[in-house]
């Protein structure tokens, strides 16, 4: 093995989270040919049932990697989720599944160039920008963490400006 | 969080993979030797991303397999120093928190000198305590959702286990499975929790 270039460019939360959602579609790990795979076991009937691909190994770290970048990293989201949950309604169920999953999952590749667009008029470096669009943050404390000296950078009303175009991406 | 690191490597095709379309067997190989596995001085690799070169097959006197070089491109993940992450408290003690992003990659440590100050932890408890002024206390309780900065990373080059102890430990295996929990991290991260944002999520919401 030779490494030739060890970090030969960044990768995005959001395109980890399609590559390998991609990758658990084709190698048919995902939960709907799982599925159909166990139907097709149970009845040996139909058409001939093309099999997941067995490498276990893989598959267990593609679905850990899935689960931790769908799950929605914060907390209001889940608080909601458990006052909720006494009324047990199915519908409500999947509202709040919904809820409790990452805003990246609800991005699609038009939205997310635009989101980089319009982060690109604001003078960030990269590595901010970056981890902006990985942790999508919505309050002020959050986004102070993530951009160094954020107060003698930008101004107030472009950090209320930075914070509401975020937000205009999670909450759809 | 994720790299893309670009490496050469010869991978060996045994012959009763040769019905198998190259570039298929190839990325097979490579995910037998890379996926969730660590690479030293790089990170935790989680797959192969890309193949960019293909060379032709070559064979050695005395083995029916075909070696190829191979250039490829892994997804690898590596957060790099500075960059703020989030995940789940699993352990406290006197020496911090041990935290996990989910199945993901376990082994982050916050050590108790780089957490706020006026932090110490409960035995009685065992969970450290965020003083924050005199009527606030804040927990960090295991389960907690927490976000912190990466300050270290550090690699250790695990070496293969003695042949002769091998025996000997399947025997301890049997006894005791907690094995697993003690060895030595080949790559771990150091975390730090000292700036505001940092700490478990629901206090900054």
């Amino acid at each position: 093995m030779r490494v030739i270039k060890a970090r030969d460019a960044f990768f995005s939360d959001y395109e980890a989270l399609q590559f390998l959602s991609k990758l658990q579609r084709k190698h048919r790990w995902d939960e709907n040919s799982l599925q159909e795979m166990k139907n097709f076991n149970k009845n040996k009937k139909g058409r001939f049932q093309k099999r997941p691909y067995n490498h276990p190994v893989l598959q267990g770290i593609v679905n850990d990697t899935l689960s931790y970048l769908t799950i929605s990293k914060s907390i209001a989201a889940t608080q909601d989720n458990e006052e909720e949950k006494e009324e047990n309604e199915e519908t409500k169920k999947k509202e709040n599944e919904k809820q409790r999953q990452s805003p990246l999952t609800k991005l699609n590749d038009k939205m997310f160039t635009q989101l980089m667009n319009k982060l690109n008029n604001f003078e960030l470096y990269k590595i901010e920008k970056l981890q902006i669009v990985n942790q999508l943050p919505t309050n002020m404390v959050h986004l102070f963490s993530i951009v160094e000296e954020c107060d003698s950078r930008f101004t107030e009303d472009q950090i209320n400006e930075m914070i509401e175009l975020v937000a205009s991406y999670v909450n759809i | 969080m994720f790299i893309l690191s670009h490496i050469k490597d010869l991978v060996r095709i045994a012959p009763d993979q040769f019905h198998q379309d190259t570039l298929r067997a190839v990325k097979h190989q490579l995910n037998n030797k890379y996926a969730n596995k660590v690479i030293p001085q790089i990170g935790l690799c989680i797959t192969v991303y890309d193949i960019l070169d293909i060379d032709e097959g070559q064979i050695k006197p005395g083995d029916g397999a075909s070696f190829i070089n191979v250039e490829f491109r892994a997804l690898v993940f590596k957060p790099f120093i500075g960059e703020v992450l989030t995940g789940w408290i699993t352990k406290c003690n006197n020496d911090g928190i041990q935290v996990s992003m989910g199945g993901l990659f376990n082994d982050i440590f916050i050590p108790r000198r780089m957490m706020f100050e006026n932090c110490f932890y409960k035995p009685d408890e065992s969970a450290w305590l965020w003083q924050m002024d005199e009527d606030t206390e804040l927990y960090f309780d295991i389960n907690e959702m927490i976000r912190f900065r990466v300050e270290k990373e550090i690699f250790i080059d695990i070496k293969p286990k003695d042949p002769s102890k091998v025996d000997e430990e399947i025997d301890d295996d049997m006894g005791e499975q907690d094995e697993t929990t003690n060895r030595t991290p080949p790559y771990a991260l150091l975390g730090s929790c000292q700036t505001d944002g940092m700490g478990v999520v629901s206090w900054w919401e």
